[in-house]
């Protein structure tokens, strides 16, 4: 056959391979793969790690996506707009000492709740008004935050757990509800509010990203900002909302752990978890360029990496372990979302 | 170094025997699985008793699993590892707090599942709503209490006089560094000595060494330092050195020094005869006592108090016994 003309890409992959349609099928519906990806993983961790499928793991697996559930959420609103937040896990922190230090020299909820989404959507403010109307560059800016609300915390509270919270606030946010009683839970267990809340939020702030007006404006200020001024979008005030979002998300996430863990500190999320929240919402489907990305997809994909880590500890494989199948799924994420762009 | 809180119950020396040879021991049938959420694996307090726990656990008469979680320091993270130890239905939550009032929801929550659980070298906050059915630790107190009366000993065996002390404290925020305090100056009320200062060194020997030298221009006369922790002993020895009081034992420039922990610089300079007194912080005997109260523990048996190790103290003379050599875990 010397000298004859070879299509490749005809013949590497034919047209009509499943894998290739699958690819395509998953190309075009980014935000199904961290549901497929959820499913088979709860399926096969169900039928071969004990206790994956008890109701109060179950529980605890849906309590714990309270726990980051809503600092995804902004982090998508972000990423879609073709930003970054690295300030969100320490506005937690600098929201919850400041919030929780006045619910316990006053002995109330409200004004304690209501400082610590001031201190969140101040912070979201900053950032908002640093990167959408003083163009500074997103991963500095947050870098920034970040530094300065760890700072802030750690002064204002001297590195000091701020303890002696109202009991009803408490038993409010962390609260579960609807006890019952299956597989070999002997005792009842309920619902968390905190998984209850985070699934409101993600439907509301879902619908809002995905079918409304604003939620167009916000993917096409992310896909291309040019267009979207040329097109009469108001895309510094797009961006900014967004940071304040995720600021709001942040307070939002404060109160449920300050009431989970009945103590404010300094440390009570740690950058670990950041990265955690960056793979979770891409894996969902975002893209670190901007443009792209789902509140489904990015609550699935923190399902996916809860789950993982739930089985690991179940299992009883070595942390560290994990943290090494964690990274190689966070760089094939990224290898991924490499690909879906091309 | 590990930072310590303590309610105000302590069972120390004998009472430490007592608990463990106590008649109404239940043992636990078959395999006990014990579910540890750990800070991390960074500091050497953390590695080294991981892994004595494994060590004095595979040689237990009880089988028993250690499940081992890592939370990086970060809370909500070791909150949530003891969640999923829950879930998976450990006998026994064995706890090492990152944060002594935010473990608290944890103990309540293991509780609510019918999990006993230990608080290992930091307790639960007194003021907490929920306790550890048994809290393993470190006696803070009687630390430097042994090693200054081991000094205040030496001292009136070698006819010298004992007057002031100039205490080299840690953090004043830390309760171990406030009850080693309390220890030294049980130690001066017995052998009639007065601290003469109060030196906040902040377990940094640089800083320790700015606070000691102008105190000791100030004292002249003083001729026993103790020392918080043997970290901050670099610092010592070299303000020491700029007064020519650097001497081993025997010298007549010699200071006399207590301190604690038994780090490498306390080894060395108890061998070289500079530290004349080091009592351990004893990881070794804190982490047998919790694996021997695991399968109790997991049989429900309940505890009144306590266990806080003291361990021993090191000096010059028996730094290279067998048996205490055995004791070191942080060379």
């Amino acid at each position: 056959m010397v000298g004859e003309m070879v299509d490749t890409s005809q013949t590497y992959v034919p047209r009509d391979s499943g894998v290739l349609k699958l690819w395509h099928w998953l190309r075009s519906h980014p935000a199904l793969l961290p549901v497929v990806l959820s499913v088979v993983m709860a399926l096969v961790f169900a039928l071969t790690v004990p206790n994956f499928a008890d109701l109060r793991n179950i529980m605890n697996i849906f309590g714990q996506l309270g726990f980051l559930g809503f600092l995804c959420i902004g982090m998508t609103y972000v990423m879609v707009a073709g930003g970054i937040d690295l300030s969100s896990y320490t506005v937690v922190s600098a929201a919850a000492v400041v919030g929780a230090t006045v619910m316990v020299a006053t002995d109330s909820t409200v004004p304690g709740c209501l400082l610590m989404l001031v201190i969140g959507l101040a912070f979201g403010t900053i950032n908002g008004i640093a990167i959408a109307y003083l163009r500074m560059v997103p991963f500095i800016v947050t870098l920034s935050t970040m530094v300065l609300a760890e700072g802030f915390a750690i002064w204002f509270t001297q590195a000091q757990s701020v303890y002696g919270l109202p009991y009803a606030f408490i038993d409010i946010f962390s609260a579960r509800i609807l006890p019952m009683t299956w597989g070999i839970s002997a005792r009842p267990v309920g619902i968390p509010v905190a998984g209850i809340a985070v699934l409101v939020a993600a439907l509301i702030l879902g619908f809002v990203l995905s079918r409304t007006l604003y939620g167009r404006r916000v993917y096409l200020t992310g896909a291309n900002e040019e267009t979207a001024r040329i097109s009469g979008i108001r895309v510094r005030r797009i961006k900014f909302s967004t940071y304040v979002l995720a600021g709001l998300m942040a307070a939002i996430t404060a109160m449920i752990l300050t009431a989970d863990l009945g103590t404010a500190t300094t440390a009570m999320v740690r950058d670990v978890r950041l990265m955690d929240i960056i793979a979770a919402t891409v894996i969902g489907g975002a893209s670190l360029k901007g443009g792209k990305g789902s509140i489904l997809g990015s609550m699935f994909g923190l399902l996916f990496l809860t789950m993982l880590s739930n089985a690991f500890n179940l299992l009883g494989v070595s942390p560290f372990i994990a943290m090494v199948i964690k990274g190689t799924v966070l760089v094939a994420v990224i290898g991924l979302d490499v690909l879906r762009a091309k | 170094m590990s930072r310590l809180t303590r309610r105000g119950f302590i069972a120390t020396g004998s009472a430490v025997g007592a608990v463990l040879a106590s008649p109404t021991i239940v043992r636990a049938q078959g395999k006990v699985t014990v579910g540890m959420a750990w800070p991390g694996m960074q500091d050497a307090v953390w590695s080294t008793s991981h892994k004595l726990l494994n060590e004095f656990a595979a040689a237990s008469d009880t089988e028993i699993e250690l499940v081992f979680t890592a939370a990086d320091m970060d809370v909500a993270k070791q909150a949530s590892d003891a969640n999923d130890l829950i879930s998976r239905g450990v006998d026994v939550l064995l706890v090492f707090p990152i944060d002594s009032k935010a473990i608290s929801s944890s103990v309540k929550r293991a509780r609510d599942a019918g999990i006993p659980s230990m608080a290992f070298l930091r307790q639960v906050h007194a003021d907490a709503r929920d306790q550890a059915d048994v809290f393993v630790g470190i006696d803070a107190k009687y630390q430097q209490l042994s090693s200054a009366r081991t000094v205040f000993e030496k001292m009136n065996a070698d006819g010298a006089e004992i007057s002031e002390v100039l205490w080299v404290s840690g953090d004043i925020r830390d309760e171990n560094s406030r009850l080693r305090g309390v220890g030294l100056q049980e130690a001066c009320d017995e052998y009639g000595a007065t601290i003469a200062q109060d030196l906040v060194g902040n377990w940094d020997p640089q800083q320790a060494a700015a606070a000691l030298a102008p105190a000791l221009k100030a004292y002249p006369n003083i001729n026993h330092i103790s020392v918080a922790s043997d970290v901050m002993m670099s610092g010592v020895r070299q303000v020491l050195q700029d007064a020519g009081k650097w001497a081993p034992h025997g010298d007549e420039n010699h200071m006399y020094l207590s301190s604690v922990d038994v780090f490498p610089i306390g080894l060395e300079l108890l061998r070289s005869g500079h530290l004349d007194a080091d009592t351990i912080f004893d990881v070794t005997g804190m982490c047998r006592t919790a694996v021997e109260l695991m399968p109790r523990l997991a049989a429900g048996e309940t505890f009144d108090s306590d266990v806080l190790i003291q361990g021993p103290v090191f000096t010059p003379a028996n730094v290279d016994d067998p048996e205490m050599q055995a004791q070191l875990w942080a060379t």
